[in-house]
């Protein structure tokens, strides 16, 4: 029977014995958690194409945006793990969104983690006119004129402002948007006071239209070099975010450091470099141990945090 | 004079041979992209992103460009032929176009919908070249309060869309907005109405909704009368347009590239806006607008050189403030950053010659697909001639793969049933799908700026008429509710009064 | 000057769709304040809106402008027409693309009482190469011709 043949040639090709180091035999499927020409997806596809270059495997990208990331790592966890299937979403997806919303149906030790490709850096932005410059004026400001009005890009963000905020005393109404070149938008147009973005900013901080009130990430920042980070100006948090490669649960040995190895190598080239200088972002493995542990770490650092959170609920 | 130096950078950087190729190879993948409904423009950049990386940030820009604005003709192309529109704007386009098709004016509706495409963009490609600069702090201005303001004003708009009774148009409004709902709420993060689907929980497709409601529902209508009239006229009739159709389609375009112009700006589906305002703007002025949804040919000139207009301005929000009108868009500025470009306020004295090549190389492109596209009218009416019978198979069929090759889900299939059959009942009923479609696409947006305009006012109401801009939109929906009311409470007293 | 029974159908369509979503929302969903809006909020205000144009489509005085509906109801369209997709949906995960296709296009081609069962056989042979040879071969899409499950199914 054909089927029989068929099923024959699967089980053959399935239990070839991995002599040597794990090569991808068929493309391998890349489920990004973000919507195409966004920031993740740009650096993402930049490492892939690499990676093909480097090693001759080949790729299918898949954008599957939708429930901030949550169906593409839901995806990604009921996929075979036979290396085939991987996943680029951020470090927030796993280690604070599955505590925040009942809809997310898995947790962190769900899955496996291959890598990182860089750090997001983050600065918390305002208008070039407001009246503050730093987050002790911010906090003064909001004391004496009532809550500043903040645009937000994802529930991490939203959750740093707040632990910034209880230290400080500053007082804030949150508004989500769609993405952080709107929320950088509505600070331009003077309808939302400051936002917290990740790149987006640094061209209208060149051309004067917006100033850094603090960084929210602990990498340097050229373009603002008389900033100080959150914790130095006293509100003790900063947001410690990657874009992170993860893969089914029980990746086989092998295919995982195959797949890590190429990562590396890919994530070392100049051309993600420059890449993520463009983008001011820090270019950043942490390998597989690493980037699980940071995972786990920063998930029981959340789960001890969410109490103390009214926007947690 | 700087203007004119720019357009002399921006035309030497456009017509370079390579420029030049990759411009056409652009619109002509474009073109067949967007004819085919279901795969739009985004599955095609999407493949093709990783292979524009080969090429220069220029060429690689002004292929996804025309790939861009190609597939929108495509895709008017197809809602005039088997009234099956794969974008928010070619329904409005279907509306009088289908119609035209059927009474054997499918090359009228065509070449209508190329030239004012062509004289849309050429106009708007000077207003780009003239105001760039000052259409950027325009678009600033725009905050919430001034978008939700906007879309009720939009959908009041789109009660013209119908004819026959207001308050079902309104319902089917309604209707819309609220399935648009489905999903998972962008701002709390909560799923809604999806009943533990996780399918649903991106919300329900737009493409899926529009094939159903026009498409299926189309295929069945046509099964009614099926073996007992001739479902589709077999009388091609003249291609071209008579000189007095033309000479009456100016002011139309001229109104509808205007309003393009305008709204384009506006990246929170201010292009689409603008099609279906044009609309309703023609219905308004036209002495017979009874004839609209007919077969009036003003019906498909305005809104496709609105449509037009507004993909061409939309570009300036995309490149000096990266905020992109549509996926579509969202891919190009993905591109850019590939490319190294970030967008930016800098991007037009930065990259003088990136920024000024892609608008000329944008007319360029306009003109290339009407020099193409007006000798396939002919081909494309002789598709009308085809049986209905063997041809409707062909519709599901390529409709069907398109929407499975969207997300690559069968959940979205099923969708398309139940779309078709409620649509189809709907439509048995009065209840037409143009305001429907509207108030789906609108519904997402309505909310998120509603729920922003509120938080960002720390919960004052009156933030939506204090601020001018949005004050003045508001009074002109209240104003356009009350002029499309009166005729019809005046029709009905008309009536008692004969009875 | 009375309600028609098309007036009472459509109405009543979307009375019932507003209650639907009403009744879901009010259960499931959080209303918020105006400063906060819930989730629930717009879907509550539109879903009432939604009810009362439904009450509005049935109490409104069209005065003998609605022509009551004459044309027969395919109901062999209907069938065939909805069957299809499902068929393909069915089979495309695993089947393949081409079992799947060679179903829908056949089920669609049967939807018309015109068609006689030579002219089902040649719409589906000729349709079915011209779809695999534009969206498989031409567009290169990721979906393979006879799914490898299909060995996995007869085990």
């Amino acid at each position: 029977m054909k089927t029989g043949a068929l099923l024959a040639l699967a089980v053959a090709a399935v239990a070839t014995p991995a002599a040597h180091a794990w090569e991808a035999k068929k493309p391998i499927r890349v489920v990004i958690g973000y919507g195409a020409g966004g920031s993740t997806d740009a650096i993402g596809r930049l490492t892939f194409k690499k990676i093909e270059d480097q090693k001759g495997w080949r790729f299918i990208i898949e954008n599957k945006a939708g429930a901030q990331g949550a169906l593409a790592a839901m995806e990604i966890k009921n996929a075979p793990a036979d290396g085939y299937t991987i996943g680029l979403l951020s470090t927030g997806n796993f280690a604070l969104d599955p505590y925040l919303s009942k809809a997310i149906q898995y947790k962190p030790e769900d899955l496996d983690y291959i890598g990182t490709i860089g750090k997001i850096e983050y600065a918390l932005v305002a208008a070039k006119n407001a009246p503050y410059n730093n987050l002790q004026e911010l906090a003064a400001h909001t004391k004496k004129n009532g809550p500043v009005s903040f645009s937000s890009t994802g529930k991490i963000l939203d959750l740093a402002m707040e632990r910034i905020s209880e230290k400080l005393g500053i007082t804030f109404v949150s508004a989500p948007t769609s993405g952080s070149a709107q929320s950088v938008q509505l600070v331009l147009g003077g309808h939302a006071n400051v936002t917290i973005s990740g790149g987006v900013h640094v061209p209208y901080m060149q051309s004067g239209q917006l100033k850094a009130i603090a960084l929210m990430s602990t990498g340097k920042a050229d373009y603002a070099p008389g900033v100080k980070n959150a914790v130095d100006q006293g509100g003790g948090f900063v947001i410690d975010n990657y874009f992170l490669l993860v893969a089914p649960k029980n990746l086989p040995a092998d295919a995982r450091a195959a797949l890590a190895e190429a990562i590396d190598a890919a994530v070392k080239s100049p051309e993600v470099g420059d890449y993520a200088a463009k983008t001011f972002n820090t270019r950043l493995n942490l390998g597989p141990d690493g980037s699980t542990e940071d995972v786990m770490a920063q998930s029981r650092a959340w789960r001890e945090w969410l109490p103390n959170s009214k926007l947690a609920k | 004079m700087d203007i004119l130096a720019n357009l002399v950078l921006g035309f030497a950087t456009a017509v370079t041979p390579e420029n030049l190729l990759y411009c056409l190879i652009g619109t002509v993948i474009g073109t067949a992209v967007g004819v085919l409904p279901g795969l739009g423009p985004s599955t095609t950049i999407a493949l093709l992103l990783p292979f524009t990386f080969a090429l220069g940030p220029t060429p690689a820009l002004i292929m996804l460009a025309g790939i861009y604005y190609g597939a929108q003709y495509g895709g008017s192309t197809t809602a005039i032929l088997l009234n099956l529109p794969g974008e928010p704007s070619s329904a409005v386009t279907a509306l009088d176009g289908y119609q035209m098709a059927r009474q054997g004016r499918a090359g009228h509706a065509l070449a209508i919908a190329a030239i004012g495409s062509f004289a849309a963009g050429t106009i708007a490609t000077f207003v780009i070249v003239l105001f760039a600069p000052v259409l950027t702090s325009f678009a600033l201005e725009f905050g919430p309060a001034e978008y939700f303001s906007l879309i009720v004003l939009g959908l009041i708009f789109s009660v013209a869309l119908a004819h026959g009774s207001v308050v079902r148009a309104l319902a089917m409004v309604v209707f819309g907005l609220v399935l648009s709902l489905v999903g998972t709420d962008v701002t709390s993060g909560e799923a809604r109405f999806t009943f533990g689907r996780l399918e649903l929980a991106d919300g329900i497709n737009f493409v899926t909704l529009s094939i159903g409601f026009f498409g299926i529902a189309e295929i069945l209508r046509n099964l009614e009368t099926e073996g007992r009239a001739g479902i589709v006229t077999k009388v091609i009739g003249r291609l071209m347009p008579s000189r007095q159709d033309l000479w009456r389609c100016v002011p139309p375009i001229a109104r509808g590239t205007a309003l393009g112009s305008i709204l384009g700006i506006l990246p929170g589906g201010g292009a689409l806006l603008s099609s279906f305002a044009s609309y309703s703007l023609e219905k308004k002025l036209s002495r017979t607008p009874g004839a609209f949804g007919k077969g009036a040919i003003e019906g498909v000139a305005g809104p496709e050189a609105a449509n037009n207009a507004g993909a061409q301005t939309s570009f300036i929000p995309m490149l000096t403030l990266g905020l992109p009108a549509n996926a579509v868009m969202a891919m190009m500025v993905g591109a850019m950053i590939m490319q190294g470009i970030v967008p930016g306020p800098n991007v037009a004295t930065a990259q003088p010659a990136l920024f000024w090549g892609l608008i000329a190389s944008m007319w360029l492109g306009n003109l290339m697909l009407l020099v193409l596209n007006l000798p396939l009218v002919g081909l494309w009416a002789r598709l009308m001639t085809i049986p209905y019978t063997w041809l409707f198979p062909a519709i599901l069929t390529f409709s069907a793969i398109g929407i499975y090759s969207l997300n690559g889900n069968v959940f979205d299939l099923y969708a398309l049933c139940i779309a078709g059959v409620l649509g189809y009942v709907l439509m048995r009923l009065g209840c037409e799908p143009a305001p429907f479609l509207l108030g789906f696409v609108l519904g997402p947006m309505l909310e998120e700026h509603l729920r922003r305009a509120m938080l960002l006012s720390f919960g004052n109401p009156a933030v939506f008429v204090t601020r001018p801009i949005s004050a003045g939109l508001l009074l002109l929906a209240v104003a356009a509710l009350v002029a499309i009311a009166l005729p019809a409470v005046a029709k009905k007293r008309e009536k008692v009064f004969v009875e | 000057m009375r309600t028609t029974a098309k007036q009472l159908k459509a109405g009543g369509i979307f009375v019932a769709i507003g209650a639907f979503f009403l009744a879901t929302s009010l259960s499931t969903l959080e209303i918020g304040s105006t400063l906060r809006m819930g989730p629930g909020f717009l879907p509550i205000v539109l879903a009432l809106v939604l009810v009362a144009l439904g009450l509005g489509v049935i109490l409104e005085r069209r005065g003998g402008e609605d022509e009551e509906e004459t044309r027969p109801v395919p109901w062999r369209g209907l069938v065939f027409i909805t069957l299809a997709p499902l068929l393909f949906a069915l089979l495309v995960k695993g089947w393949g693309l081409a079992p799947a296709l060679l179903a829908m296009v056949a089920t669609s081609a049967l939807a018309s009482r015109m068609m006689r069962p030579i002219q089902v056989m040649i719409v589906t042979v000729v349709l079915t190469a011209l779809a695999l040879l534009l969206f498989s071969y031409l567009l290169q899409l990721p979906y393979p011709l006879f799914a490898s499950t299909l060995a996995t199914m007869a085990g």
